[in-house]
């Protein structure tokens, strides 16, 4: 009896045991690889970790080489002597769910030399970044990486990324409101760096999810059901007079560089939407008027509305989303990047 | 709270330590019935006096018809208690669809009726056809009567199974409370079969869920192929829905000592439309079959009878699912079904064979895996033209969005290998043996796949609506 007890405490253990390992393997399999992030003395804030790689399974299912100072699928950018083109953005152009060569600068410089033009394009580029991160990188990018000829920023959500006060609670810079406009820079310090650090150089994204989603979960009783009445939620932008804010932001950003700088929009249409493919941009109005302030401030603006929902027409696929989200939404896909690199390309040339 | 919620467990735990603590079996029964109380409270307490209603009735109406020895006394106890349980189940889930579908008739009366904003009670379909079996069963002697209150009370509230089945028997559950406890192999068994009916809901259905709720919300975006997908992606999604649930009230039950039959038995693997339905929501259907097909005569009179006999007890089934006219063709559809399927196994031919002994028996398992699949449109569209747009996308292929969902594909593809190693009798290891020495690593691994993968967002059982 003893015997047959002892088997089972056995089993059950080994078996727990077991489990693990394959909670490991599978995690390093099916799972987003942890994103770990380091010190640049020379940036002044944190980035991710040069020289690894990110792996995302969430949209799409593709593995990501990091280089130096957050660029994308690049290696050693800064000994590279060649005329660059680069294009900012937040997870737009990070593209973790692309793989490096589909993704926007590196389709750019396929471009390039197969026209037979030796230039570039890489994407400089982290997670929630805005208008603000790259006024206050810019100038420094240009010292740090040679020969940059042109600056491209890509633009998705015109509220999020161009007006204060938005995702305040992001390690980000921040373009902020209090009486007058500021821009505040983050050295983009996160919470447990370095735990993440250890955690992502061990592969071992399993140990983070567990302590993420246990300290995430609130034990629903009976008694705290019913939701709190939303706060009141004042909205940011009536606080501010929205053409004041692009006035001052496109004027502290035409002030870092001396090089082109151009707006690429890429809107969330089309996008299904009820029953149908919508092909009506929301951001339309805002759009115009943001066009028109580049203008003024000699910042080029290309709107890519009209390409996104031709290509759709004409091939039925979308410029966004994956296989693993729905169709129409998320983030700009192999489509939208061609479409993307097509735009610079030939921007550059008409421009050259 | 539903069984898939952390809380769940949580709550499970306390009340199984409380039936392991205290010993005297009064004691633990009134555990079981104040647990099942505070979880139907968990949901809404103001219900709980609408459940009271049934367990004062039927307790009292049992007693009245086994005391009686007239067979009219009986009947008319059996008829207070039918009518006072169907009649609130009409009250609070049907009353708003006969009006809505009859508003213009009434109209024409210079009646003038409008619908009510009524909340429908959690698991009012249920427990109504569970406490039916106790007074039918008694009227018929089939079962015994139940001299304690707080059995029967145990009975209609047993926490497991209130929300969705399933539909337990007074005859098979009752004897059951005069000795239950909890023991490690209960407990074994128990966690085995709640494991995986967690990973059936909460990895497999969840997650394809996404991909079936977001074509159904707009069908004429997607192409034919992108529709099919979603077609079938549906069917398994609800089968391990519903399975999955099924398993994790059988496996808390059998954790607290209490033994609940089968509800599933792989109704994927059916030749015939019939055998669907011995292998489907098993309480159910034996619970029509019982109580509704054979009182109305069965097929023990002639043919055409038996036919109308399927019908009627196929449109109520669809109608008992829901209070809509595509859950009512639905079930009319499957009665449909049925008595085509019977109308052909009884067409003999020359040399003694019947038609269905004809063909290889896949091509019988496709028809009937087809017949079900389509089905499952007119129970998942929230109404006609919705089906009907879903089978245009179908059958007519027309240009639009073609979306292949890779966990869909897995899940199909993995699901059809699996039916087809049961078909050969080949997964008796990968149905995991209590006893298998595998078994426990395979449950932790199912546990890690749970809480790894599911999906991000909340859903609610589909047969919980019900």
């Amino acid at each position: 009896m003893r015997s047959v007890k002892h088997w089972i405490f056995n089993k059950w253990t080994l078996g727990f045991l077991s489990s693990l390992i394959f909670a490991y393997v599978i995690t390093n399999i099916f799972m987003d690889s942890l994103d770990s992030h380091e010190y640049d003395p020379k940036l002044g804030k944190v980035i991710y970790t040069s020289n690894t790689y990110y792996r995302i399974r969430r949209e799409g299912w593709a593995t990501t080489y990091i280089g130096k100072y957050n660029t994308i699928g690049t290696k050693d950018i800064d000994k590279n002597k060649l005329p660059k083109i680069a294009i900012w953005g937040d997870s737009e152009v990070t593209a973790f769910p692309l793989p490096d060569e589909k993704k926007m600068g590196q389709q750019v410089s396929e471009m390039f030399s197969r026209a037979g033009r030796r230039c570039i394009g890489f994407g400089i580029a982290h997670s929630d970044n805005n208008l603000a991160d790259y006024i206050v990188d810019l100038r420094k990018y240009e010292s740090l990486i040679p020969n940059i000829i042109a600056h491209y920023i890509v633009l998705s959500n015109l509220n999020d990324d161009t007006l204060p006060l938005q995702n305040l609670n992001t390690d980000r810079s921040k373009f902020i409101y209090d009486g007058n406009f500021r821009i505040i820079e983050s050295d983009g310090r996160r919470r447990h760096q370095k735990i993440y650090y250890l955690l992502s150089k061990y592969n071992l994204r399993v140990v983070s999810y567990f302590f993420g989603q246990v300290s995430r979960y609130r034990v629903q009783f009976p008694w705290s059901l019913h939701q709190e009445r939303a706060k009141s939620n004042k909205s940011a932008e009536s606080l501010y007079d929205k053409l004041e804010a692009w006035e001052f932001i496109l004027d502290e950003l035409r002030k870092k560089s001396n090089n082109p700088i151009t707006f690429l929009y890429c809107p969330y249409r089309p996008a299904i939407i009820g029953e149908n493919v919508s092909f009506e941009d929301p951001q339309r109005e805002d759009k115009i008027i943001f066009a028109d302030f580049c203008r003024k401030h000699n910042i080029g603006f290309i709107d890519l509305t009209d390409r996104f929902n031709d290509f759709f027409l004409k091939t039925k696929e979308f410029p966004r989303g994956f296989a693993n989200s729905f169709p129409g939404r998320g983030h700009i896909n192999i489509n939208g990047h061609r479409i993307v690199a097509e735009a610079i390309f030939l921007n550059e040339l008409t421009r050259n | 709270m539903s069984l898939s919620q952390f809380e769940f467990i949580l709550f499970l735990i306390l009340v199984v330590i409380t039936l392991v603590v205290f010993k005297d079996n009064t004691i633990r029964k009134s555990t079981l019935l104040i647990a099942s109380i505070c979880f139907y409270c968990y949901w809404d307490y103001r219900f709980c006096l609408l459940l009271a209603i049934p367990i004062f009735v039927d307790f009292y109406c049992g007693r009245l018809i086994h005391s009686s020895s007239m067979m009219s006394q009986r009947r008319r106890y059996l008829l207070v208690s039918i009518c006072i349980n169907i009649g609130i189940l009409i009250a609070f889930k049907y009353f708003n669809f006969f009006i809505d579908s009859f508003k213009p008739l009434l109209k024409v009366f210079g009646l003038n009726v409008y619908s009510l904003d009524l909340i429908l009670p959690l698991g009012i379909s249920f427990y109504t056809l569970k406490t039916l079996t106790y007074t039918i069963d008694l009227y018929y002697k089939k079962t015994e009567h139940c001299e304690s209150l707080l059995d029967y009370a145990v009975f209609v509230t047993f926490f497991p199974t209130i929300v969705a089945g399933p539909i337990l028997r007074a005859s098979h559950f009752l004897p059951q409370l005069t000795a239950f406890s909890t023991s490690g192999e209960n407990l074994r068994v128990g966690i085995r079969l709640f494991v995986i009916g967690l990973f059936k809901k909460l990895f497999i259905a969840d997650n394809l869920a996404f991909y079936v709720d977001s074509f159904y919300a707009s069908p004429l975006v997607f192409d034919s192929t992108t529709a099919w997908f979603a077609v079938i992606s549906y069917t398994i999604q609800i089968y391990f829905d519903f399975s999955g649930y099924s398993d994790m009230a059988i496996g808390s039950s059998r954790i607290m000592g209490l033994h609940i039959e089968d509800n599933f038995h792989y109704p994927y693997l059916s030749t015939s439309i019939g055998e669907f339905w011995r292998r489907w929501h098993i309480s159910l259907s034996t619970w029509i079959r019982d109580y509704l097909y054979i009182p109305l005569g069965g097929n023990r009179k002639n043919i055409k009878r038996t036919y109308i006999n399927l019908l009627i007890s196929m449109l109520l089934c669809g109608l008992w699912h829901g209070a809509a006219w595509t859950f009512v063709f639905w079930g009319g559809y499957h009665g449909a079904a049925l008595c085509f399927h019977r109308a052909f196994k009884s067409w003999a031919k020359p040399n003694g064979q019947t038609f269905v002994s004809y063909g290889p028996s896949i091509a019988h398992w496709f028809i009937t895996f087809f017949v079900v699949t389509i089905g499952w449109i007119f129970f998942r569209s929230p109404n006609f033209s919705g089906a009907i747009q879903v089978i245009g996308q179908l059958f007519f292929s027309q240009s639009g969005v073609r979306w292949i969902y890779p966990f869909a594909l897995f899940i199909i593809v993995s699901t059809t290998i699996f039916h087809i190693l049961k078909a050969l009798n080949l997964t008796r290891p990968l149905e995991l043996p209590e006893k298998a020495w595998y078994t426990p690593a395979v449950l932790f691994c199912l546990a890690w796949l749970v809480f790894l993968f599911h999906a991000s967002e909340f859903k609610p059982f589909i047969y919980a609506k019900f």
